[in-house]
């Protein structure tokens, strides 16, 4: 028992009236030993399902001597009035940095994006909005009395102002995988059934029918809103999920909130784009706050001592024939939870866990995993949900996913010229000019920060609880890096996979920093002040051949429009909107043999080789030879003229470095019926 | 019906079976008969699910995969599920990224 003692309940009338006699000398003398308030016993009432969180004061530390102990320092009133200050000061921050969004947005040219991305070009009324939504969420934590609403506000304007920075100036979503997710949902919506031979990713089709009914229910035919704002909208709700999670390791009032803003300013791996690993980690988040939360529970040891880790320095345990038979007499722990709650909570995470086998590949294995790991070390009461997973996935892979395995298993296993995850996912990806190889090298150090902070944070963890399962549950993702085949992407997911926990780990190790001294809160804020612009400029830095324009997609629309049935479009290089159609139909993504997957690696063998119908051009394309691959600025100028003065293609559409190249008939026999023109061709002039 | 929709009606019977254990111990939880006949009855019935799952599991598919990951190459014996989108029964499924084998030319006759 510590020096706080914690009952529940009323004291014992009786034992006040057998003591009234006999040890009322003794009382009197002892009272004035527990004068102080923060040292009396103090009686707690037993918690039900919805009583708030109820702190109970340490004693304060006695100096030494005989003197009476000093009284405890007033806690401050709930009748006492707020300065207005802190009133008024979080709202109208998070309203001006709300404003400034707009005038970001008309100020910023992205048509100047280089290797620096989006940051090398933001407006100034971006780096603004950034800084007043870091202030709006710091001045509300900083409040004597912070609120719940306005911080979760914050949060909400922190979100927009920086995840959502891309989404507020960009027209259009700016990544092109999400564009080909996109294509992927087009496809399944036409009759509900996943095209066969075209994408791996089809074998995974929960997140592509989701949204394909989604669509269909709604009357629309295509994405392109929900595309643009899926990030933050989707990021807001994981840090939902870290905030419940550090709601339940760290305690407090303000900590659960740092932990979701670290979160959110760690969060550069942008895996928050509209893709089934997205909706995957909202469902993992799920059911590891369950595990963690309502459902928590502790393996203890009921003889009192534990054999490992020994609860102090020194500490002797009990022989273990006396732990056995106390453990053997000992009630199982309860769960303070009434039975139908509990029952509803099973339900609820098994119904995650068994979607989630048919939504993303890495994902079940991630969370079966951490679950695992808890069902080992005794945190948590139902421990069947780590059968519900595993079946799900094995019988998922095993009978739906069967076409896949059958023959693709060098995706399982790793075929011989594969690289590494961490190759694939760093080395090959450093490349580029100055501003490119300076971004990249931060989304090294970055990972290599977080995980410092956190191991700091676990030793605080360690020494305040003596617990080291949250480290162990980062650290399982990583176990996954052994399907090496998966590609670069894989090293995104793992980190993404243990960021939530790392970023609880790192509240606790900032928390006993600042605990030190009050005054290192100033350099805590201005350390925000420093990481979100930073993860602009991390996340943004791909921007100059990611962004997307309004003018790509139409352009691309047209194309497909335009395309014969069966006939194939395919891009110069794999940017772009260029799968927004037609997958499976016009493009079956697995056309590029013989190291032609990207036309561009070598543009008049691959085109002959291929032979697409339909040729796309980007300025997204330009933009990715000139900053990424040393190509000379008007490269992909260069090729197209090549290919219409060889009389193979010729142009439908050209605007800048946007065109539609289509590929000529050949040369009628003598005596054949000239072939009628496309409908609705129209050539443009070249700029 | 075939092996495979026995194994998913073998998977939804063991969530079933799971579901009914979890409300008889929660509901039961606090009283004197925590471990009655019920309890120890589902408790039987989920385990005896689950070695079924197994089996199903290991017949359609499982012994195949293991064989393709230990040997790198398997005998088809089970038939692909149609509802996949794969081939249909008895036929080899289709590989989307495979180089399509060049036709059989018979070579040319001696002058």
């Amino acid at each position: 028992m510590t020096s706080e003692t914690r009952r529940t309940g009323e004291p014992d009338p009786s034992a006040r009236s057998r003591g009234a006699g006999a040890e009322a000398t003794v009382a009197a003398s002892a009272r004035s030993a527990e004068a102080s308030p923060s040292e009396r016993t103090q009686y707690l009432r037993a918690p039900g399902p919805d009583s708030p969180t109820t702190a109970v004061r340490g004693p304060v530390p006695r100096p030494a001597g005989d003197g009476p102990p000093p009284p405890p320092p007033p806690a401050p009133g709930p009748s006492e009035p707020l300065s207005p200050l802190w009133v008024w000061g979080a709202p109208v921050l998070a309203i001006l940095a709300v404003l400034m969004l707009p005038l970001a947005a008309a100020t910023t040219d992205l048509s100047d994006m280089d290797g620096w991305g989006l940051a090398a070009v933001l407006s100034p009324f971006g780096w603004v909005a950034v800084v007043l939504a870091v202030a709006c969420c710091v001045v509300e934590l900083w409040s004597p009395r912070p609120r719940i609403p306005m911080l979760g506000a914050a949060t909400a304007v922190l979100i927009l102002c920086t995840t959502g920075m891309p989404s507020v100036v960009q027209p259009q979503a700016r990544f092109t995988t999400a564009w080909l997710i996109s294509g992927f949902v087009d496809a399944v919506a036409g009759n509900g059934v996943p095209p066969t031979g075209v994408d791996a990713r089809f074998y995974w089709p929960a997140f592509f029918a989701q949204w394909a009914w989604f669509r269909d229910a709604a009357g629309a035919d295509q994405l392109d809103v929900i595309l643009r704002w899926y990030p933050p909208a989707v990021v807001a709700v994981w840090a939902i999920g870290v905030y419940a999670l550090a709601r339940s390791m760290l305690g407090g009032t303000r900590a659960p909130w740092v932990a979701a803003w670290l979160f959110v300013g760690l969060n550069w791996i942008e895996q928050d784009y509209f893709s089934p690993q997205a909706t995957a980690i909202v469902l993992l988040l799920t059911v590891l706050t369950f595990a963690l939360g309502p459902l928590a529970t502790r393996r203890v040891d009921n003889a009192g001592t534990t054999p490992w880790p020994r609860p102090h320095r020194g500490a002797t345990p009990l022989p273990r024939w006396r732990r056995w038979l106390i453990s053997a007499m000992t009630p199982p722990n309860a769960p303070t939870l009434p039975a139908r709650q509990l029952l509803l909570i099973y339900f609820c995470a098994s119904l995650c866990l068994i979607a989630l086998a048919p939504t993303h590949q890495l994902t079940p294995f991630a969370i079966i995993g951490q679950l695992v790991v808890l069902a080992i070390v005794g945190r948590f009461r139902g421990r069947g949900l780590v059968l519900v997973a595993t079946f799900a996935v094995i019988v998922f892979v095993l009978i739906s996913a069967r076409d896949f395995w059958l023959t693709q298993i060098t995706m399982i296993t790793g075929a011989s010229g594969d690289a590494g995850a961490i190759e694939a996912g760093f080395f090959e990806r450093l490349q580029g000019d100055q501003g490119q190889l300076a971004v990249k090298l931060l989304r090294a150090i970055m990972p290599g920060l977080t995980w410092l902070l956190a191991i700091a944070g676990a030793w605080v963890y360690w020494k305040r609880r003596r617990d080291l399962v949250p480290i162990a549950l980062a650290g399982i993702p990583m176990a996954m890096a052994v399907v090496q085949s998966y590609g670069g992407e894989l090293l995104f997911r793992v980190i993404l996979y243990g960021l939530p926990i790392l970023t609880i780990l790192s509240v606790d190790a900032l928390r006993a920093f600042a605990r030190v001294d009050r005054r290192r809160e100033y350099a805590l804020a201005a350390g925000m002040v420093l990481l979100f612009p930073l993860l602009i400029l991390i996340r943004g830095g791909n921007d100059a051949y990611l962004d997307v324009t309004t003018e790509d997609v139409q352009m691309t629309r047209q194309a497909y429009a335009e395309a014969a049935p069966g006939s194939t479009v395919q891009p110069l290089s794999t940017v772009g909107p260029y799968a927004v159609e037609g997958v499976g139909e016009h493009n079956n993504m697995a056309s590029g043999g013989d190291g032609c997957a990207i036309l561009a690696a070598d543009p008049f063998r691959c085109i002959d080789l291929v032979q697409p119908d339909t040729l796309l051009f980007y300025q997204s394309i330009e933009k990715q030879g000139t900053v990424l691959n040393e190509e000379p600025e008007g490269w992909t100028l260069a090729i197209r003229e090549q290919l219409i003065a060889s009389g193979q293609y010729r142009a439908t559409y050209e605007n800048g470095f946007n065109a539609i190249l289509v590929r000529n008939e050949p040369a009628p026999l003598p005596g054949a019926p000239a072939p009628a023109p496309a409908p609705g061709a129209e050539e443009v002039p070249a700029p | 019906m075939n092996g495979f929709v026995l194994t998913w009606i073998a998977f939804g019977v063991m969530l079933a079976l799971f579901a009914a254990r979890a409300w008889v111990v929660e509901t039961n939880r606090g009283r004197l008969t925590t471990a009655g006949s019920a309890q120890r009855g589902l408790t039987a019935a989920v385990a005896g699910s689950v070695v079924v799952l197994v089996v199903l599991l290991t017949l359609n598919g499982g012994l195949t995969l293991v064989d393709l990951l230990v040997n790198g190459e398997a005998e088809l014996t089970a038939p692909a599920d149609a509802a996949t989108g794969g081939a249909g029964p008895g036929e080899a499924p289709v590989d989307p990224a495979a180089p399509v084998d060049p036709a059989p030319v018979d070579p040319p006759p001696a002058p």
